[in-house]
């Protein structure tokens, strides 16, 4: 301890600074400090209202990289969720063998956020403390009330002089609001986001074509407007060629996300002097692009679509992308290594999440794996890859260290070496709980199929019960409610073993750890490499003093 | 060649010898090197003195251990924000920090004076750390704060902010 020469509290932190520490602090505990003093309201009431996330599903929690603590979301409390645990084990059916995504009690839930989100409207209404004038960003959620989400974004663009993003915009309803809303307020406003004319791809009309121009053409033409974001709800140049944008027309932004959809466009309404684009870099300035996100809505109907994305070169002439991301697409390989070879620039983060193909982890002959580590390996901070359902398979066995009699040696092929944990909670969870629990000591007797059928690793993602995000750190991460405690109760019943939430996260990390090699193979392909997610499960690469560089999970089950 | 040196001087007249490399973990005394190189047209190697006049002695000699602890270390992107604060406290940096509150406190204002980020963001986790699930009343002790709302202003600020609430 010091002696101190002086009696520094913290009201003698300026107020720049009281607030730049209120940004660290979670929504629950910042609700106690807004009540704790005038200035700590009105410091940390600006942190409470600056980012809405909108969802239905809760933040999952993690000491390790949180960035769901930056937003402000609407909650279910724990106990009523545990109440509705509890009514689901009372309510359990003794013949389910389905073991599926069961989403119980969605309805209770979402009555209880629309009313909040009620109330979150009201505030901004009718508060003295000008809360409006904090809302800096908001994210709208697709199964939350419609009704009073736009009647939120209506609200915020004409009260609002803090807004600078909105997200989601996949509603047109929304899109006009935001573009009737004031302009002194929409002159702030940093995104951009076209909607489609209905929420399934069909055929546009020309009225709504000409909306869109319009929308276009304004924001482009307003001088004050300085863009972040562009989202279109369709290829860029499918969609911009049947507009009738103006030749001198250019824009600046950072980042464009669209979405491949099978809606087909009317004529083209191009006039005359309408430009025609033959490449992006006509409409969007290339010095500012970053980042790219192509995703797809409807995965198997659009494959041929997402493969006219790549056509054209239409990508040529930008050179400052760092980011690209393709999202559940099924896409030609080739024209993805074709993208990666011709990018000029050097990318930092690559997500091809929940794309298609599947790669087999490790598989040094992986032409997408092989031309990212020979373009990109010395620069890729970021990579989100999917890999095979088969190598579950190959972990699955891999934690019995070969002594499962019909392990195979197909996983050979790829190279992976068949490398065991030996830590002390693989162990434990090895024999105490997989090998006693799970497998009821009979591990040599049982048939391959119920091997099988017991791979965790397989169903935790097949039934999608890790959290989920677009991309883990920028983004936060969310689980449904309910849905492994609803999981498990299924599990055990099919089954007939009883594991609980702790031995069932146990058998979680154990996987993880059996994955090891995989990660392994990742941080020595790609040096810069600080975050990584496979099939979903994210790691952070850390230094560490005995082993070097390591992967460490960022989530495990328990902490949701 | 020896190592490049310069003398930082303290609010109480201390002086403090440390490596350029280290002195330049703060933005501000790197950039004042760097002005201070520029008005110097002669190449003599002149003794830097630095006064950091908003830092007292004990102060300084503790922002310099950090400094030296981690002259070496690769922090995130500055720009980064969400990065960095979302990731934990360092190990390192979390025992460094278990000192009184009020060297804790001018630990966060030296960093925040002399721009050293990594500093000043891992003294605001530590402070956020320290009332995180804290109640309102607890937030006042620990802060040494007064409640200067009235029953009724607390009761609408509540009121108000029911929809952020985790019930």
């Amino acid at each position: 301890m010091y002696s101190s020469g002086s009696h520094k509290s913290i009201l003698c932190f300026p107020d720049h600074l009281l607030q730049y520490l209120f940004e660290f602090l979670p929504q629950e505990t910042i609700l106690n400090v807004i009540l704790s003093n005038k200035l700590f309201h009105s410091l940390g009431s600006k942190k409470l209202y600056r980012k809405i996330y909108l969802s239905d599903s809760i933040i999952a929690n993690t000491s390790e990289y949180n960035v769901g603590r930056l937003w402000s979301v609407l909650k279910v409390s724990k106990k009523y969720r545990d109440y509705l645990r509890d009514d689901l084990v009372k309510k359990t059916i003794d013949n389910v063998f389905d073991i599926g995504d069961v989403r119980y009690g969605e309805e209770e839930i979402l009555q209880i956020l629309n009313g909040k989100l009620q109330r979150l409207i009201s505030t901004l209404e009718n508060s003295k403390s000008n809360y409006r004038d904090f809302v800096q960003e908001i994210w709208i959620d697709q199964d939350l009330n419609y009704e009073l989400q736009e009647h939120l974004i209506k609200y915020v663009m004409n009260h609002s002089n803090s807004i600078r993003l909105i997200h989601s915009v996949i509603d047109k309803d929304i899109m006009y609001i935001i573009n009737n809303g004031n302009p002194q307020i929409k002159k702030n406003l940093q995104s951009l986001e076209l909607s489609p004319e209905h929420y399934f791809p069909t055929q546009i009309s020309t009225e709504y074509l000409k909306s869109l121009n319009d929308i276009m053409v304004n924001a482009i033409h307003d001088k004050n407007r300085q863009f972040k974001s562009l989202s279109l709800f369709a290829n860029p140049m499918a969609l911009l060629n049947c507009m009738n944008l103006e030749k001198d027309s250019r824009i600046e932004v950072e980042s464009l996300t669209y979405h491949v959809r099978n809606d087909r466009f009317p004529n083209s309404i191009r006039q005359e002097n309408g430009m025609k684009l033959e490449k992006l870099s006509d409409l969007i300035d290339p010095e500012s692009l970053k980042s790219l996100t192509i995703t797809c809505w409807m995965v198997e109907e659009s494959q041929d679509a997402a493969d006219k994305t790549f056509s054209d070169k239409i990508w040529s002439g930008f050179n400052n992308i760092e980011e690209v991301a393709f999202i559940s697409m099924i896409v030609d390989e080739r024209l993805i290594i074709d993208f990666i070879s011709q990018t000029k620039s050097k990318l930092r983060r690559f997500r091809f999440h929940y794309a298609l193909p599947r790669y087999h982890l490790v598989d040094s002959n992986s032409p997408l794996l092989n031309s990212l580590k020979k373009y990109h390996g010395n620069s890729i901070e970021y990579l989100d890859i999917n890999f095979h359902d088969d190598d579950y398979e190959f972990y699955w066995y891999n934690i019995f260290e070969s002594k499962v009699e019909f392990n195979n040696a197909e996983f050979d092929e790829f190279g992976v070496k068949n490398t065991g944990c030996f830590c002390d909670d693989c162990i434990y969870t090895k024999q105490s709980i997989i090998k006693e629990k799970l497998f009821k000591n009979k591990l040599e007797e049982i048939e391959e199929q119920e091997f099988r059928a017991k791979n965790i690793g397989s169903i935790i993602f097949s039934k999608g019960l890790i959290p989920y995000t677009f991309s883990f750190d920028k983004y936060p991460s969310f689980i449904n409610v309910l849905k492994i405690e609803n999981f498990l109760k299924r599990f055990n019943a099919l089954h007939e073993v009883e594991l609980d939430f702790q031995e069932f996260n146990l058998i979680y990390q154990t996987l993880i750890h059996h994955m090891r090699p995989a990660v392994q193979f990742f941080i020595s392909s790609f040096p810069e490499l600080k975050r990584l997610v496979l099939n979903d499960i994210p790691f952070m690469i850390v230094e560490t003093e005995s082993d070097g560089k390591i992967g460490k999970s960022v989530f495990s089950l328990k902490s949701m | 060649m020896s190592e490049a040196t310069v003398t930082l001087i303290s609010s109480d007249k201390q002086k403090f010898q440390v490596s350029k490399k280290v002195a330049e973990k703060s933005v501000l005394i790197k950039n004042l090197i760097s002005d201070m190189n520029q008005d110097d047209d002669d190449d003599d190697e002149e003794e830097m003195n630095i006064p950091v006049p908003n830092v007292r002695a004990a102060v300084l000699q503790k922002v310099i251990e950090w400094a030296e602890h981690h002259k070496d270390t690769n922090f995130p992107d500055v720009d980064d924000e969400d990065t960095r604060k979302s990731t934990p406290v360092d190990e390192w940096d979390k025992k460094f920090l278990e000192v009184d509150q009020e060297m804790l406190y001018e630990i966060i204002l030296a960093a925040n004076y002399m721009n050293i980020r990594p500093l000043l963001d891992a003294g605001c986790k530590i402070v956020a750390e320290m009332i995180r699930g804290k109640s309102p009343d607890e937030i006042r002790k620990i802060f040494n704060i007064d409640n200067d709302f009235t029953p009724e202003e607390e009761a609408a600020i509540k009121r108000e902010n029911e929809w952020a609430e985790d019930r």
